[in-house]
């Protein structure tokens, strides 16, 4: 077996950076700078396919070891459902059903992880009556089904019609009591709403059951080897069957899925190739080709309408078309080589499409033609789907259709531009064309490394516009000027589209890419790295065909990547692990999780919740409805209450009320007023005037308030804070200071900038302020001090502390009160006041402030009150 | 009490002509007559909204210039000038959790914690929400006994991706269980005001989706964990559904009609008419109980909706990337989207609730993916938080954080104004649990 030349879709690309980072979402892109490598030589096309190159490739790594891809529920795609329901109700499905989940590429994938939502699953249930109405439209219907007659009667009929629906429907024999649960509701709903209904009633029960909606696989273990998994016979024929034609299996692979005889490869391979002849076989593939060029975007896709008006949903219908039925054609007519897709020039155009490819139009329908030579199309490459869902609205984008040519048919991933990237068009030179204005924007080797990968594909594609219309010339803003058609493929040169799917077409990586986006689909999963040994093998099956899908979807399904999985089993968490699962726990109990990327995760052991007051152990710590508080109002002004086995004990407020300054005694100690040198004191939120804490604690709003709310009352001159907040009670707690402590002292700002230069009134508080009333207040002798309090033009009110004890603090351990606080985060502020007044209390004091001054780590503190 | 007010006409008088005909029952049907309480004797109910759009802002336009109370609206914020009373700015904040473009700052902003990566195998990141969103923290609390849990409508179209979930839907139940967005006006004004023609009918429905919920029911013991959630949840949809039929439609049920469909004539969007009629729906949810918690995706992260009302010939999100400094169109577009939000916000404040208006009742918070399109920052996040949350939030407060503070901080307030007082929210670099104090009255 030759080796696998670069792994498909390597994904483990190392890129230096890159731009264009709109490349990478869906709806736009930047048209990003490009470095134009095109080297001009007179080769031709032909000789121009890169040779074979891949057994000397120094870079060649071995492949991992395979691994099965894990079992998984797949909730069906729209045309399955159809498809289901059609089966079980004998009419075609016309009902709108929930719209399917496309990713990384394929709504087979996003099928693989789709769940119901509550707004789908009433999608669902409508379509379901819908669908069954329109089966049983009246009772004669229902009574042709199932011949309405005595009910014992009726309930052995039913018996007998849904042994042979259910097995359709579920694909599987239905339990008996699960046909006793739907008898009891048809005599349910029979006796609520009549035997129409009740008939209605089971089978929009059959049609909603999971085991209709969802394609369960579990696996079994393989019988030669119990240390491996397989798909059941059961499992195997539903993969079989909605892969190959979209439709559940029919009774022949049904029967043989029930005698477990499609581990036989020649049972199952011969079911493959009949399904794979039936019609169903080609709209299901069809599909694969449209969602692997994303042209299921096609009917998404916006076009400047003043431009573009043609564009209607018929065009875009047409466009999608043309390319299901080349690929019928070329796949399945013809069972020619896929890689013929890229160069066959057959087109089906409608009158609309026939016109944007300047062909006469059909006389009636769709019809077959042949594209113009002048044009220069070629395959699929030159056709408007593909040229317009790859364009912008007005644009082209060489980057945008390089890079589906890259990703999707050679599978070289191109690694997502980095955040903060500009990618500014505007500022590229103005004048030329948009490929000379993408080469005038070099200069930018990140960018380069990966829109070298696409740019000069593109740059192939320049003669059609952003709706795929051939042009001569592009419109700029100096006049229309000539297209450079020529680009490049790993270094040889190009010129057109045409060249373009001929070099793609004999490109080394094109079988590989293709086996990895057919295994991609039939998987119903993202590939890992243990499924790339398989698609390297299901690349080779491809040229040792001829090229034939057809006989690659054979090898595929008789190939183990197809049949195998994994289950359940503990242990490490690599690649090998994928999918399994192991028991966990939480605090509140034990559970399993599954191995994911490398971790363990989705631990379903009960989570922690929130403790409330309800008698009961929300977060599983053994305790009940601990620290659980509320606020509440006591008799001396707002408290807190616990929480007591599910009832609220009584409101704990301030029991005794306290000294505070009022020129009472509040706690009736006979003394008015004292000890309130220096008093936290709680105010509201609304006595702060223009001062918000969050804002910025530290600004002179905060200042002022603090000392004018302090200044207020008869036992202080002055205030500091707020130094924290009662978060609880909405409370900002002050610190008010009377005369001992503190004396308010009028001064200039010219006075404080010859302390430190940068308190000016300009920036009257922040740390050079600080700093200059520190050492303000250090030369008339009273330590320390903190403000400006009050600011009038150039007058500044600062605050000395005449009896406070300076000390050297850091921010580290500042940080161990208020984490805010590390100097980093903040070095001053709300968050700071609080952990100055906090440090000061640890040590003895009974308040703080600061920083006095700061640098690096260091933050000198002022400490208010005798230390012990 | 005299409360016989006409609130239909109410709806029309403040928009000019509405295009939603619900008519909607006197206030006394609803409320208690103190006016302070559903006639159930519920207080007025908390509603927690959020409101979305994509490729964010160009913070030099959008930051208000003022702090603090009565900010002066920006370039950006003008069209929500008349609405600051109601609109508080939370500005300088940044998304924590960024690692990759669009992905890590709509889960970021939405969940608190870093996208969910699915597969390793492609080279663009393919993502989920890694936990539940925010809208779907505030329905664990509000749901009481309004019939929806949420709901969920988008405006402008979405445009196709296969990135997963994290680009297209906005509200998540979890990893990859996505709450899709509906798009169809009518199917909206259907899904919330319909009654049924047959009673008897919905009770033989009720007996179909209970059989088929114990049937899920047996078969998640087959599964493996990933897969029990997903049924799971599959389950409980079966349930929510259940749970409606036969019950009371409520107050306003069954009157009026569904909105007519907005024709888009030559291919452009017919945007603003579009967003008129869901802000409508989502009002007359919120006023009719029919639901308490409501999500609006204006434009999915990333999308490129084209803005042919501002003079864009080409989607959003490519703009942003090509349109050279300071991108007049970009700007324009954004002054455009504050427009729609206005238009929403105003249809709130024009509904009347109790003895206020729903935005008074209502926290809305409103944010993007990111910050500066051209260069998908996470920091200076654009974050509103509107309505007075039954009175906990004054309104009209810019807070401006210098020290580029945990985006989260702004979800756990909207929360909070909305009642829902969680301890904490968000994981890891997202986690915070201090709000905003200044927004609180």
């Amino acid at each position: 077996m030759r080796p696998v030349s670069r792994l498909p879709v390597l994904l483990l690309l190392s890129a230096l950076g890159a731009c264009g980072v709109a490349d990478f979402v869906q709806q736009g892109d930047a048209v990003d700078p490009g470095k134009d490598t095109t080297v001009e030589t007179d080769l031709p096309v032909d000789s121009a396919a890169p040779g074979d190159t891949d057994d000397t490739d120094p870079e060649e790594e071995p492949l991992p070891p395979e691994t099965p891809v894990p079992a998984r529920l797949h909730r069906l795609t729209d045309p399955q459902v159809r498809a289901t329901w059609a089966a079980v109700l004998g009419v075609p499905i016309t009902a709108s059903l929930p719209a399917d989940t496309s990713l990384h590429g394929y709504t087979s994938v996003g099928g693989g992880v789709a769940s119901v939502s509550p707004v789908e699953l009433e999608e669902f249930e409508t379509a379901a009556w819908q669908s069954v109405k329109a089966a049983l439209p009246d009772r004669a219907a229902a009574e042709a089904l199932l011949g309405f007659a005595p009910p014992e009667v009726a309930g052995v009929r039913l018996r007998a019609w849904l042994h042979d629906l259910l097995p359709v429907a579920w694909r599987r024999p239905a339990g008996a009591d699960e046909v006793d649960a739907l008898l009891g509701l048809y005599d349910e709903a029979t006796g609520v709403a009549g035997s129409l209904v009740g008939a209605r009633a089971v089978l929009a029960a059959v049609v909603l059951h999971p085991s209709t909606l969802y394609r369960v696989e579990v696996g079994e273990p393989d019988p030669a080897d119990p240390a491996r998994r397989r798909l059941t016979s059961r499992e195997l024929a539903e993969r079989l069957a909605f892969l190959l034609t979209d439709a559940p299996p029919d009774a022949a692979l049904r029967a043989d899925a029930e005698r477990d005889s499609l581990h036989d490869q020649h049972v199952l391979l011969a079911h493959a190739e009949r399904l794979l002849a039936l019609p169903a076989a080609r709209a299901a593939w069809s599909h694969w080709i449209v969602e692997a060029l994303s042209l299921d975007r096609v009917a998404l896709m916006s076009k400047d309408p003043d431009v573009f008006p043609e564009l209607d949903d018929t065009l875009k219908e047409a466009m999608v078309e043309e390319v299901r039925r080349l690929f019928q054609q070329v796949v399945f007519e013809d069972d020619a080589a896929v890689a013929e897709l890229l160069t066959r020039e057959d087109t089906w155009v409608d009158a609309g499409l026939a016109s944007l490819y300047g062909l006469p139009a059909p006389s009636e329908g769709t019809a077959h033609a042949t594209l113009l030579r002048s044009e220069g199309r070629g395959g699929l490459l030159g056709r408007a789907g593909v040229l317009a869902v790859a364009a912008h609205d007005l644009q082209t984008s060489p980057t945008r259709r390089g890079r589906l040519v890259r990703e999707r048919l050679l599978c070289d991933a191109v690694e997502p531009p980095p955040p903060g990237v500009v990618a500014d068009l505007d500022a590229l030179p103005q004048g030329g064309t948009l490929r000379d204005r993408l080469a005038g924007h070099a200069g930018k080797p990140q960018c380069a490394s990966c829109h070298d990968k696409m740019d000069p594909l593109g740059f192939t594609m320049e003669h059609f516009d952003a709706l795929g219309r051939w042009r001569a010339e592009e419109v700029t803003a100096v006049g229309p000027l000539p297209i450079d058609a020529t680009g490049e493929l790993d270094g040889v040169t190009l010129d057109g589209t045409r060249a373009l799917g001929v070099a793609v077409s004999q490109h080394p990586d094109f079988p590989g890419c293709v086996a990895l986006q057919v295994l991609r689909h039939a998987l119903g999963a993202a590939e890992g790295r243990g499924q790339l040994a398989s698609v390297a093998r299901l690349g080779d099956d491809l040229q040792a065909n001829a090229g034939s899908l057809q006989a690659m979807i054979l090898a595929m399904v008789a190939d183990e990547v197809f049949q195998a999985t994994t289950g359940a089993d503990a242990g490490p968490c690599d690649e090998t692990h994928e999918g399994q699962t192991r028991s966990c726990t939480t605090a509140c109990g034990e559970g399993t999780e599954t191995c994911r990327d490398g971790l363990w995760v989705g631990c379903d052991a009960a989570v922690p919740g929130l403790e409330t007051c309800d008698g009961l152990d929300q977060d599983c710590d053994g305790a009940v409805d601990e620290q659980v508080e509320r606020a509440c109002d006591a008799t001396w002004g707002r408290g807190v209450q616990a929480c007591v086995e599910g009832g609220w004990s009584s409101c704990e407020g301030p029991d005794a009320p306290t000294e505070v300054c009022n020129g009472v005694d509040d706690d009736g100690d006979l003394l008015v007023d004292e000890g309130l040198e220096i008093a936290h004191t709680d105010v509201g939120a609304t006595l702060l005037g223009d001062c918000d804490p969050d804002l910025d604690g530290a600004s002179a709003a905060c200042h002022a308030a603090a000392h004018a709310t302090c200044a207020a009352t008869s036992c202080a001159v002055s205030g500091l804070g707020p130094v924290g907040r009662r978060e609880a009670l909405g409370l900002h707690t002050l610190v008010c200071v009377d005369e001992r402590e503190a004396s308010v002292v009028q001064t200039t700002f010219g006075v404080l900038a010859t302390h430190h230069g940068s308190c000016t009134s300009a920036s009257p508080h922040g740390p050079g302020c600080y700093a200059a009333i520190h050492r303000f207040c250090g030369a008339r002798g009273e330590v320390a001090g903190w403000g400006p309090v009050a600011v009038s033009g150039e007058e500044a009110t600062v605050v000395c502390a005449p009896k406070a004890t300076t000390y050297q603090a850091t921010y580290t351990q500042l940080a161990t009160f208020v984490p805010t606080c590390d100097g980093y985060t903040q070095r001053f502020g709300a968050d700071c006041a609080e952990a100055f007044d906090l440090w000061c209390r640890d040590a003895g004091h009974l308040s703080g402030f600061g920083p006095l001054e700061n640098a690096a780590d260091l933050a000198y503190v002022a400490c208010l009150g005798v230390a012990p | 009490m005299s409360r016989s007010l006409d609130r239909r006409t109410l709806l029309r008088g403040a928009l000019g002509g509405a295009v939603v005909s619900v008519a909607l029952p006197p206030l006394e049907a609803m409320l208690s007559s103190s006016g302070e309480a559903l006639a159930t004797g519920e207080p007025i109910p908390d509603r927690f909204l959020v409101w979305f759009w994509g490729n964010g802002v160009r913070p030099d336009k959008w930051v208000p210039p003022t702090t603090g109370a009565g900010w002066t609206p920006s370039e950006e914020l003008a069209p929500l000038a008349s609405l600051v009373p109601y609109v508080s700015v939370v500005s300088g904040c940044e998304v924590k959790t960024a690692t990759h473009p669009h992905h890590s700052g709509m889960a970021g902003i939405m969940t608190g914690q870093k996208y969910h990566q699915l597969g390793t195998t492609r080279d663009t990141i393919v993502s989920t929400f890694p936990r539940q969103s925010v809208d779907q923290d505030a329905a664990d609390r509000l749901q009481g006994s309004a019939p929806f849990r949420s709901l969920e409508v988008g405006v402008t179209r979405f445009r196709g991706t296969d990135e997963g979930s994290t680009f297209q839907h906005l509200s998540h139940n979890g990893p990859n269980l996505p709450n899709p967005s509906m798009y169809d006006p009518a199917a909206v004004y259907r899904r919330l005001f319909s009654v049924p023609t047959e009673p008897q009918l919905d009770l033989v429905r009720a007996s179909v989706l209970d059989l088929v919920h114990e049937e899920a029911g047996r078969l998640t013991r087959r599964l493996g964990v990933t897969d029990r959630q997903r049924l799971d949840q599959h389950l409980t949809s079966i349930r929510a559904l259940e749970q409606r039929l036969g019950a009371d439609p409520g107050v306003c049920g069954g009157l009026g009609s569904p909105p007519a469909p907005i024709p888009e004539t030559a291919g452009k969007e017919p945007v603003a008419e579009k967003n008129e009629v869901m802000s409508e729906l989502v009002a007359l949810a919120l006023a009719c109980d029919q639901t308490r918690v409501a999500s609006v995706q204006f434009s999915t992260c990333g999308s490129g909706v084209v803005f042919w009302q501002v003079g864009a010939s080409d989607g959003m999100h490519v703009t942003c990337h090509t349109e050279a400094d300071p991108q007049p169109l970009v700007h324009a577009a954004t002054v455009f989207t504050m427009e729609q939000l206005a238009v929403f916000l105003q249809t709130l404040k024009d509904t009347p609730d109790g003895n206020g208006n729903l935005l008074d009742h209502s926290v809305v918070l409103c944010t993007s993916e990111l910050s500066l399109g051209a260069l998908h920052t996470n920091d200076e996040f654009p974050l509103l938080i509107a309505g007075r949350g039954n009175g906990r939030l004054k309104g009209g407060w810019h807070y401006r954080s210098y020290w580029k503070e945990n985006a989260s901080k702004a979800v756990l307030t909207a929360l909070h104004g909305a009642g829902v007082t969680l301890p904490s929210w968000g994981v890891d670099e997202g986690y915070i649990d201090k709000t905003v104090g200044a927004l609180f009255t």
